[in-house]
């Protein structure tokens, strides 16, 4: 009953999400409602995150936020559906055509999903970051009431972390009545399928059903991904939001729909409010909006960009200046010079991070020697897709920071980087697969005559 | 070349999907899955449990000591002990020290316990809970 109660727990917030998103981007077409559905756990958790965090700040109850916001969001969504009935369309995608690719899907899909469960119930209560710095702020913030900021005093950990995934945590164990393990397990598993749902929709947006299959199906099949998935940390959460707003920074790029651009800033907003390396993505990503100035009639998407993005950074703005702690990386920082001119701590760090490209996925065969294999044999699709250099400077700017942090840190550095390292791969690493499966030749293409 | 070409969607999909039953089996056979409650963290709650109840429900922080403050060594300190001891306790927060009214004691070797507190708080009330944890009540803070 509390599983099933945990899973329903988050519905309102997906509602919420969806809500926002029709409502800014109105697009009907079957392609463009997928990509609204999927990043609609995204927006809808984050959104409502920022929301709580405000009300209980104020000094309000948690209990009556949650139930609140859940009846204001299924109202909304019911009203959506009644207004658009008539209009919105799902994607037709014929099965009986594409059964083989339909079939490989589901299973892909399936085994995903089985086997996230798996490993959530093998660790209920998540890895250990997730009881050091996640789930133990969601207890102080659902158990401790009006005392909740006492988890500011925290010592040995991190309380300057963003309140994403704890304020999610602590609403749902507001509908199940106690701090049940089933509450982050249930969330993490839902993040989990979205993420990979976006990543499907967006490459459908701009290729076909096969190319979305085998992107989704070969990125769930990763040891890694379901590992990560269900350790119950942010990182999992801020990577599905940089596919997001990367995703969105494409659509916008292809189609200049101008809604689109405020969607973008919002989404790589809430990824600040998930983890602190989300702040380096806001960079990463507003660079790219930036370079939009350059052409004239680009500059109110810029201005739309900026508007997504202002609810957001003020709320993270407010935490970081009012309530959290300072950073320990970013208080400890001294003899930043002599990081910088240390030949030696450029060789730890590539000796670490190349291998450890390598062998990223925890799978038997290299996935990176496969993925350099398969685009060397199937080659670029003749399709050519404008704006797809953008989410190659998000990948590489993103990655670029972390190559910053390690130069500075001031943690012992070969510690740092095996400790942590993984993870900030998987930030970027399915806005890289949305990359590459644009980039590459979609099966279609490879069996039409011309190939 | 073509037919290699061509042939790569489909050995890429098999490939993933292999991988995916290969996980599969990998953590349906996992020892911690089979026997969750032998889960480090669920074990540890569960060890937890009396300790929690018995702290008083207005208290928002308290002490904590283990075998490093016992010995006058900080580098004894177990932090993977101390986060696990936060995560059970919250929303209580926890800290190092003794300057609370209500301490925690976490100690593999727990002899010398009793006249050590006696030499460093005075007065105070004792429970244990077995597994070296006790609740410390300072009585004259």
């Amino acid at each position: 009953m509390t599983m099933l109660l945990s899973f329903v727990a988050l519905l309102p917030r997906i509602f919420l999400g969806f809500f926002i998103l029709h409502s800014v981007w109105n697009a009907k077409d079957g392609k463009s409602l997928l990509v609204k559905i999927f990043l609609s756990a995204g927006v809808g958790f984050g959104v409502s995150a920022l929301l709580g965090f405000l009300w209980i700040w104020a000094g309000l109850s948690l209990s009556v936020y949650a139930w609140l916001e859940s009846i204001v969001a299924v109202i909304l969504m019911v009203w959506l559906l009644i207004q658009n009935r008539e209009l919105i369309r799902m994607p037709q995608i014929g099965v009986k055509q594409e059964f083989l690719w339909f079939s490989i899907l589901a299973l892909g899909v399936l085994f995903f999903a089985v086997n996230l469960l798996l490993y959530g119930l093998q660790y209920p209560h998540g890895r250990p970051d997730a009881w050091i710095n996640w789930n133990v702020v969601a207890r102080f913030i659902y158990l401790g009431g009006s005392d909740w900021q006492a988890t500011f005093l925290r010592q040995w950990d991190h309380p300057d972390y963003p309140l994403f995934v704890p304020m999610t945590n602590a609403v749902t164990w507001v509908f199940l009545g106690n701090a049940s393990t089933w509450g982050p397990i249930a969330f993490h598993f839902i993040l989990s399928l979205f993420a990979i749902g976006l990543l499907f929709s967006l490459v459908n947006v701009f290729r076909d059903f096969k190319q979305s299959t085998i992107a989704v199906v070969l990125f769930a099949s990763l040891p890694f991904i379901v590992n990560q998935g269900m350790r119950q940390y942010s990182d999992f959460l801020l990577a599905y939001l940089i596919l997001g707003a990367g995703g969105l920074t494409l659509l916008y790029l292809h189609t200049k729909e101008q809604r689109v651009a405020v969607l973008a800033g919002l989404v790589i907003g809430l990824a600040g409010w998930a983890k602190n390396e989300g702040l380096m993505a806001i960079v990463g990503v507003s660079f790219v909006w930036a370079l939009l100035i350059l052409k004239k009639e680009e500059r109110p998407a810029l201005l739309n960009y900026v508007l997504g993005l202002l609810f957001p950074m003020l709320v993270i703005a407010l935490f970081k200046l009012f309530l959290a702690p300072s950073n320990d990386l970013m208080s400890a920082q001294g003899g930043l010079a002599d990081k910088i001119f240390d030949i030696e701590r450029y060789k730890i760090i590539f000796g670490v991070a190349i291998p450890m490209l390598w062998n990223l996925g925890n799978t038997p065969i290299s996935m990176i020697g496969l993925i350099i294999l398969t685009m060397l044999i199937v080659g670029k699709s003749k399709n050519r897709i404008t704006g797809l250099w953008a989410l190659a400077v998000i990948v590489l700017l993103q990655l670029a920071a972390y190559f910053g942090i390690f130069l500075l840190t001031p943690r012992d550095l070969t510690w740092h980087l095996n400790t942590s390292l993984d993870r900030l791969y998987l930030h970027v690493l399915p806005l890289a697969f949305l990359w590459l499966f644009i980039w590459l030749k979609s099966p279609q293409e490879l069996l039409s005559k011309e190939s | 070349m073509t037919f290699l070409r061509k042939s790569v969607p489909f050995a890429l999909v098999v490939l993933s999907l292999g991988m995916a039953i290969y996980q599969f089996i990998e953590i349906f056979s996992a020892d911690e899955r089979r026997n969750s409650s032998e889960e480090m963290v669920s074990k540890w709650e569960s060890r937890i449990q009396v300790l929690r109840e018995a702290l008083p429900a207005d208290v928002t922080q308290v002490g904590y000591v283990d075998d490093a403050a016992l010995n006058g060594d900080a580098s004894l300190l177990d932090v993977n002990e101390f986060q696990l001891m936060q995560y059970s306790v919250a929303p209580v927060a926890i800290d190092s020290g003794l300057k609370h009214e209500w301490i925690i004691g976490n100690f593999n070797e727990d002899s010398k316990l009793e006249p050590w507190l006696a030499g460093q708080i005075g007065e105070y009330e004792l429970q244990g809970f077995g597994f070296g944890l006790y609740l410390i009540h300072d009585v004259e803070n």
